[in-house]
């Protein structure tokens, strides 16, 4: 049982690729929280799932998001 | 003879279109403000986005002359505006020069890209606007749509199947370990095993 409980859990899949994102867009502030880490710090790839593509377009969209204080740099 | 004479109207035509791209060639030059003439001869046009931020500070009356300032001063560096938009009053998730919300305002335009530069200056001596942001943005073509709702319902397709699976996957064991409770009383261990089992030629097939 161990073991299906882990392949169940390692289940990933990148958000982007499964729903057809072809543009991030940075102001849905909402949805990009799914990528920031309690300290708002950006998930890495290895922890989401999401495919090398869309991390670099999702990093870039949590980055201006950032700016346009949409998201926090850091979390209190 | 006819032969002749198409090929004079072919050549006519093609005259015509001539002097029809060299007029729109010669319309967008004398009607650039800016200095450098050499540069603007292979001009481009890009769909850009601008997102800002007025701060609570100005009430809701005072918005309008902003945005028609912003508005207008995009207009002046030859800029075609294709879309506005209020996002509304929204919470900054940190404090800009001590305001805590602001209305976020969104424009689209289209403006030729070596103008873009003196726009992000003159954006940036705007008292009004706490903080701007413009990015490039793309236009999406026919083919293109065409393709991302294929797509789409390629996607809706898959997932559909996926949740049946599902659905069949969990309805199989539970009956199967109904039965077995009816039968008789099998030894927790022994059902651990069997349902092991089952899962596992599941994930095989």
């Amino acid at each position: 049982m161990a073991k299906q409980k882990s392949l169940l859990e390692n289940q990933k899949y990148c958000y982007f690729c499964v729903n057809g994102i072809k543009d991030i867009d940075y102001k849905d502030g909402q949805l990009l929280r799914r990528w920031t880490s309690s300290y708002a710090k950006i998930v890495p790839r290895r922890r989401s799932g999401v495919c090398s593509k869309h991390q670099r377009k999702l990093a870039q969209a949590i980055k201006r998001a950032r700016y346009m204080a949409i998201l926090p740099y850091t979390q209190r | 003879m006819s032969e002749e004479q198409k090929n004079n109207i072919k050549e006519e035509d093609t005259t015509e279109k001539n002097e029809e791209t060299k007029k729109d060639q010669q319309q967008p030059i004398p009607a650039q403000p800016t200095e450098d003439e050499n540069e603007e001869q292979e001009e481009k046009i890009e769909h850009y986005e601008l997102l800002y931020i007025v701060p609570i500070s100005y009430s809701v009356d005072e918005l309008k002359p902003i945005t028609e300032k912003i508005i207008k001063l995009i207009k002046d560096y030859n800029g075609e505006i294709t879309k506005e938009e209020d996002l509304g009053k929204l919470k900054l998730a940190y404090p800009i020069k001590q305001q805590s919300h602001g209305y976020y305002q969104l424009v689209e335009f289209k403006l030729p890209t070596n103008v873009l530069k003196s726009l992000n200056e003159s954006l940036r001596l705007i008292n009004e606007v706490l903080r701007f942001l413009i990015v490039k943005k793309k236009i999406k073509t026919e083919k293109e749509l065409i393709k991302e709702k294929a797509l789409q319902d390629k996607l809706a397709k898959k997932k559909e199947e996926a949740i049946e699976k599902i659905k069949a996957a969990k309805e199989e064991p539970k009956e199967k370990t109904q039965e077995k409770d009816g039968q008789d009383k099998v030894s927790l261990e022994d059902l651990d095993k069997k349902l092991d089992e089952l899962l596992d030629t599941d994930d095989i097939v």
